[in-house]
């Protein structure tokens, strides 16, 4: 309970912080509407040529935009910012504020920094998903809609785990942020289904970078194609990759000597 | 300023940027490596289709390989100072300094851009290998067209180039200057070949990148050098080119002009 408090009170902070920049909430909306006039007009140049991609029709293909943009949302909202403050925490030797406070430190950096524009993003995701499902004239069972709700669960637990692991090496190389510029890029081949993309690429998208399953799955569940052994692997993944990266954590942090020690 | 002391001036600059940019190996080299994916993403959803259907628009699944390999090579080539960084300058009083020295400071950026395009040039052509073998694809390179791309591909870099420079100077006059960087980003995805070969494009987009300096920049070259120009469309290409190039460089000497005057570091 206490900890639900703490996400809302960060959630305020992110919020009282930008209220002071209102104009950036356009800025935002601008923003966001020129990467959605991309991802769309990628489609509607590719859909001129064909009529299915790798067995995905349009349709269904506008639902994966739509999670792209929900999961890429999620994560520019909460994940990205908070990590990104953290590792700049332990550049300038500020992460001991956060040490002392009497509340589980993992659990601090990860909901710290809330940039809440990119609500838009999640906005524009649902919106999408929702157009998408209605022209494929899709009935949502309650078994599809439990199954996709499990896996953006267990998607949105593996990004997290991923992006925790990358910036608990802060500890030991202090500038890492470049790495994440890959991550930007590669997010990106989320757009389309990671099936149509060759083997190496497909193992590196799912399991070394894993946007397969914060994307792909999520999508495959919304569009009736996820069978139960890869909903499976994404609870296993999900559950593993949370411990890994809580294991990591705990290790570097033993590992932290604090700014001046 | 005669043209000896200028040639004198680069020969300088580049050897110290030179200097700048190996100290920065490691960054570049990720760089470079974010900027892959675009290519094999665009790849990847032609080539299904293709391998689906045959052919797209006069292009067969090793057309569309050769396509985007080549587009890597082109593209590292128009790399240019992103407006960003013309804009950071104006925002932090960078540009004060740069415009006590008696030379034009787009001298040092285009020596700068150079030295970065061959140390990183060896990353390229290795990725470039990588991806034939991943992605076979059919060649049906010419003499004619391989000499042609030299010059186009200086012209359509300096075009690029400029326009960026022009772009960035916007930050003179407002302090929001990036939505414009990026709108123009966007245009440069739909028109310069990047989504798809401007030939897989409705017919009014083809018409406005051909119109606008956008095809001159990325797709002309990558066309020419694939052997999909005839001679007399890329001469006609490169006059296109020399219009651009010398409605650029007027508009940048407008803009500068009136930049500069507005121009006043804050604390001044």
């Amino acid at each position: 309970m206490n900890q639900l408090k703490l996400v809302g009170l960060y959630f305020k902070i992110g919020v009282l912080n930008e209220l002071e920049y209102r104009v950036n909430f356009f800025v935002q909306i601008f923003q966001s509407g020129l990467s959605l006039l991309v991802a769309l007009g990628g489609l509607a140049v590719v859909f001129d040529h064909t009529n299915q991609l790798n067995g995905w029709t349009s349709p269904e293909l506008l639902t994966v935009v739509g999670v792209y943009f929900l999961i890429g949302g999620l994560i520019n909202l909460i994940i990205q910012p908070s990590m990104q403050r953290f590792m700049e925490d332990v550049r300038q030797g500020t992460l001991d504020f956060t040490l002392v406070k009497p509340e589980d430190a993992q659990f601090l950096i990860s909901i710290r920094q809330i940039q809440i524009w990119k609500l838009v993003d999640v906005l524009i995701g649902i919106v999408i998903m929702s157009v998408g499902l209605t022209q494929l004239g899709a009935i949502i069972g309650v078994e599809q809609g439990a199954a996709f709700g499990i896996t953006l669960l267990a998607g949105v637990a593996i990004v997290y785990s991923f992006w925790l692991i990358l910036a608990t090496c802060a500890f030991w190389f202090v500038r890492i942020d470049n790495i994440l510029v890959i991550f930007e890029s590669m997010y990106e081949a989320g757009r389309w289904p990671v099936r149509i993309y060759p083997g190496w690429l497909q193992f590196t998208l799912t399991f070394l970078v894993p946007i397969a399953f914060a994307v792909t799955v999520p999508a495959e569940a919304l569009t009736g194609r996820l069978g139960v052994e890869t909903l499976l692997g994404a609870l296993a993944l999900a559950a593993g990759m949370f411990l890994v990266a809580r294991l990591f954590w705990r290790f570097g942090l033993r590992h932290y000597g604090g700014a001046s020690a | 300023m005669n043209m000896q002391k200028l040639a004198a001036i680069y020969h300088q600059q580049f050897t110290t940027e030179m200097a700048v940019v190996t100290q920065y190996r490691i960054s570049i080299a990720i760089w470079i490596l974010s900027l892959v994916t675009e290519p094999i993403v665009y790849m990847t959803v032609w080539t299904t289709i293709t391998l689906q259907q045959g052919a797209v628009g006069g292009y067969t699944t090793g057309d569309f390989a050769a396509y985007y390999i080549t587009w890597m090579l082109v593209r590292h080539f128009a790399v240019t100072l992103s407006p960003d960084a013309l804009e950071w300058r104006v925002r932090q009083g960078e540009f004060s300094q740069l415009l006590l020295k008696p030379i034009h400071p787009i001298h040092t950026d285009i020596a700068s851009n150079i030295a970065y395009k061959l140390i990183a040039l060896p990353i390229i052509l290795g990725m470039m290998l990588a991806l034939a073998t991943l992605f076979p694809p059919t060649y049906n390179l010419q003499l004619w067209s391989i000499l042609a791309f030299i010059p186009v591909m200086l012209m359509a870099y300096l075009i690029r180039f400029l326009s960026h420079w022009i772009l960035g100077l916007l930050a003179f006059w407002m302090t929001r200057a990036r939505s414009f960087f990026e709108i123009f980003f966007v245009a440069e995805i739909f028109l310069t070949g990047r989504l798809a070969p401007l030939a897989l494009l409705p017919l009014p987009i083809m018409v406005a990148a051909s119109v606008l300096p956008f095809r001159w920049m990325i797709a002309f070259p990558v066309e020419l050098l694939l052997g999909k120009v005839s001679p007399i469309d890329a001469l006609i290409g490169f006059g296109m080119q020399v219009i651009w190039l010398g409605l650029e460089i007027i508009l940048l000497m407008i803009v500068w002009r009136a930049g500069v005057r507005r121009y006043g570091a804050v604390g001044a």
